[in-house]
C-alpha cells in the first residue's frame, strides 16, 4: 500500500489546485489501507458534527478532510455515516406531522435518575473517602454502571433491587459502595416528596428518612462496612438538606 | 446563493421578520425552552443568537441566508440549549429538554419498529445514554448525536431480534442496493441537474482519460458521476445523492463498490491517466 500523497502548492489556478486535490485524493481512496478499530471510532465520534455541517451546505472536503478520505477508504463507516445523514432528513421531513403513535415521556423511573445523580456522585465520593484509603473516579464509575444498566435493561434505569448491587460490584467495594449510595438516594427519592421531605426538615426530623434509606440498603454491605457506610450517608446528606430536599419527587 | 459582497453585516430581512422565521421553526418542532433566561442567559436573547450564527455561517460559506439556512441555524442554536439544559442541574429543564429529544426522535424509532412498546424501549434507552454521555456531545450537533445514538439503539435491537454477522449487515444493505438498481437503469441518471454538474466538472478538467478508464471498468454511470463529483468537484455526499435521487447510504455503497472495481480491475491505468494531469 502507498503512504498518502501530500498535495503539492505548486498549483497555477484554482481550477488546477481542486483538479489536484481531486488527484490526490482519488489516489489516496485507492491506495488506503485498512483502517483500525481506534480510527474508526474516532472518526465515527465526529458523525454527528459532520452530518449537521453537511446539511447545511458547508464544503465536507474542506472542513473535514481527514474524516472524509476515512469515508472513502472505510466502507462499514461511510455507510453509518450515509445511514445518519439520511435518518437526520428523514426526521426533517417528519418534522411538524403528527406521528402515527403517541410520543413517549422521560418514565418516573428516569427522572428520579436526573433527580439524584449529581447529588449521589456527590456523596458516594464522601462515603468512599471516609470508608476506603483510596478510591477512582466515582463520576466516571457510575456513568459506566448506569450505561451498563442500561444497556442490560428493556428501558431506562429499572427500578430498585438493592441486592443488585453486589450482584453488580462483586468483589469490587468502591463499586457496591457507589450503587448501595446510588439505591439509597433513589429510595429517598421515590418514597417521599419535596413537601414531605421538607416538612420533616422543619420538625429537625430529616435524619430520620435518610438512615431509614441507608440502612434499608446497607444490609447487603459486608458486615464491617455498613456502620460506616450509614454514619457516613447521614452526616453527609445532613451538611446540605436543602440537596436532600430537593431529591424528592414533586407531588 | 453566493455574492461578492462579503463579509456582510446586514441581512436580507429586518428583526421582525427573523423573529417570525424563527418562531415558526420552534413552533414546527413544539420547542418551548427558547425563552428560559438560564439557558439563554440575562444579556441576551434567543433571536440574537439565531442572527450571530448566521451572520456566522453566511460570511463561513459566502452565501446568503435564505429560508432554510434560518431554520437550520435555529436548530443549531436551540441544540445548545438542550445540550445545555439536559447536562444541566435543574430538573425540569432536562425533563422538558429530554421530552422534546423524544419527540423529535420518535418517527425513526416507530418507522423501524412495528411494535409500539419495542420503539419506546428502544427511545428511551437512547435518551437515557444521550444524557449519560453528554459530555461526549458537541452543542451544536445534540439532536445528531441523539440520532446517531439512537440509530445504534435500532440496530442494536434488531440484530438482537434477528441476530446478523457485522459482514451480512453490510451483505444485506449491498442486496437492497441492487433491488434499487433493477428498478432504475443504471445508464442513465435521475436528476438532469446531475449531468449539468457532471458536464461542468468535464468542462472545466481535461479529464478524457481518465473517463474512458472508469467507464470502461465501471459500466455505470451513476458510479462514474459519483467518482467525478466527489473526487474532482468537492460536493457533498447528500447533493450527489439528491441529484442523482438516491439514499446518502447508497450513494456510499455506490462509491464504495466502484472504487472496489477500480482497485481490482484498473488500478494501474487510472493511476496513470491521473499521474498525466499536468497540475500533478
Amino acid at each position: 500500500m502507498s503512504e498518502p500523497i501530500e498535495s503539492s502548492n505548486s498549483a497555477r489556478s484554482t481550477g488546477q489546485a481542486a483538479r489536484q486535490s481531486g488527484v490526490v485524493r482519488l489516489i489516496n481512496a485507492l491506495n488506503a489501507a485498512p483502517a483500525d478499530r481506534r480510527t474508526c471510532n474516532r472518526i465515527r465520534a465526529a458523525f454527528p458534527a459532520m452530518a449537521e455541517a453537511e446539511l447545511r451546505g458547508e464544503r465536507m472536503v474542506q472542513l473535514f478532510p481527514t474524516e472524509t478520505a476515512h469515508l472513502d477508504a472505510c466502507e462499514a463507516c461511510a455507510l453509518e455515516y450515509g445511514e445518519l445523514v439520511d435518518a437526520l432528513l428523514e426526521l426533517e421531513a417528519a418534522t411538524g406531522a403528527s406521528p402515527d403513535a403517541p410520543v413517549p415521556t422521560v418514565p418516573a423511573h428516569m427522572l428520579t435518575a436526573l433527580r439524584i445523580r449529581r447529588w449521589v456522585t456527590t456523596t458516594a465520593q464522601q462515603v468512599l473517602q471516609k470508608t476506603l484509603h483510596s478510591y477512582g473516579d466515582v463520576e466516571a464509575q457510575l456513568a459506566s454502571w448506569l450505561e451498563d444498566l442500561t444497556a442490560a435493561s428493556s428501558g431506562a434505569i429499572q427500578p430498585p433491587q438493592p441486592q443488585m448491587a453486589l450482584a453488580y460490584g462483586g468483589a469490587n467495594t468502591e463499586m457496591a459502595l457507589i450503587q448501595v449510595t446510588w439505591f439509597a438516594a433513589q429510595a429517598l427519592a421515590e418514597q417521599y416528596t419535596v413537601d414531605e421531605l421538607r416538612a420533616m426538615q422543619a420538625r429537625s426530623a430529616l435524619a430520620v428518612p435518610v438512615r431509614q434509606a441507608a440502612e434499608q440498603v446497607a444490609k447487603h454491605l459486608p458486615k464491617r462496612q455498613r456502620t460506616a457506610f450509614i454514619d457516613t450517608f447521614v452526616a453527609q446528606a445532613l451538611t446540605d438538606p436543602s440537596a436532600v430536599i430537593e431529591l424528592g419527587r414533586a407531588q | 446563493m453566493t455574492d461578492s459582497g462579503f463579509p456582510i453585516d446586514t441581512l436580507p430581512f429586518d428583526d421582525v421578520e427573523l423573529r417570525r422565521r424563527i418562531e415558526a421553526e420552534l413552533a414546527r418542532h413544539g420547542w418551548q425552552l427558547a425563552s428560559e433566561p438560564v439557558l439563554v442567559g440575562p444579556d441576551d436573547t434567543f433571536g440574537s443568537r439565531v442572527k450571530r450564527r448566521l451572520f456566522d455561517w453566511c460570511n463561513g460559506q459566502r452565501r446568503l441566508p435564505d429560508e432554510v439556512l434560518v431554520r437550520q441555524a435555529t436548530v443549531h442554536e436551540y441544540c445548545y440549549l438542550l445540550h445545555a439544559a439536559v447536562g444541566g442541574n435543574d430538573g425540569r429543564l432536562q425533563s422538558r429538554a429530554l421530552d422534546e429529544t423524544i419527540a423529535y426522535g420518535w418517527p425513526l424509532a416507530l418507522k423501524h419498529f412495528q411494535d409500539r412498546e419495542m420503539a419506546e424501549s428502544t427511545i428511551l434507552r437512547a435518551v437515557h445514554k444521550t444524557w449519560l454521555t453528554i459530555e461526549r456531545c458537541l452543542p451544536g450537533s445534540y439532536l445528531a448525536y441523539f440520532a446517531k445514538i439512537l440509530l445504534n439503539e435500532i440496530n442494536q435491537e434488531r440484530r438482537r431480534r434477528k441476530p446478523i454477522g457485522d459482514h451480512e449487515t453490510t451483505e444485506a444493505e449491498l442486496l437492497d442496493c441492487q433491488a434499487d438498481e433493477s428498478d432504475s437503469p443504471l445508464l442513465s441518471v435521475a436528476d438532469p441537474s446531475a449531468q449539468m454538474a457532471y458536464d461542468q466538472v468535464l468542462k472545466r478538467e481535461s479529464l478524457d482519460g481518465l473517463l474512458k478508464v472508469l467507464s470502461d471498468c465501471l459500466k455505470n454511470v451513476r458510479q462514474e458521476h459519483i467518482i467525478l463529483l466527489h473526487f474532482f468537484a468537492e460536493f457533498n455526499p447528500s447533493e450527489i445523492a439528491g441529484q442523482l435521487r438516491i439514499k446518502v447510504n447508497q450513494y456510499h455503497v455506490e462509491k464504495s463498490r466502484a472504487l472496489s472495481k477500480i482497485r481490482k480491475c484498473c488500478l494501474e491505468d487510472v493511476a496513470r491517466e491521473l499521474q498525466m494531469a499536468p497540475s500533478f
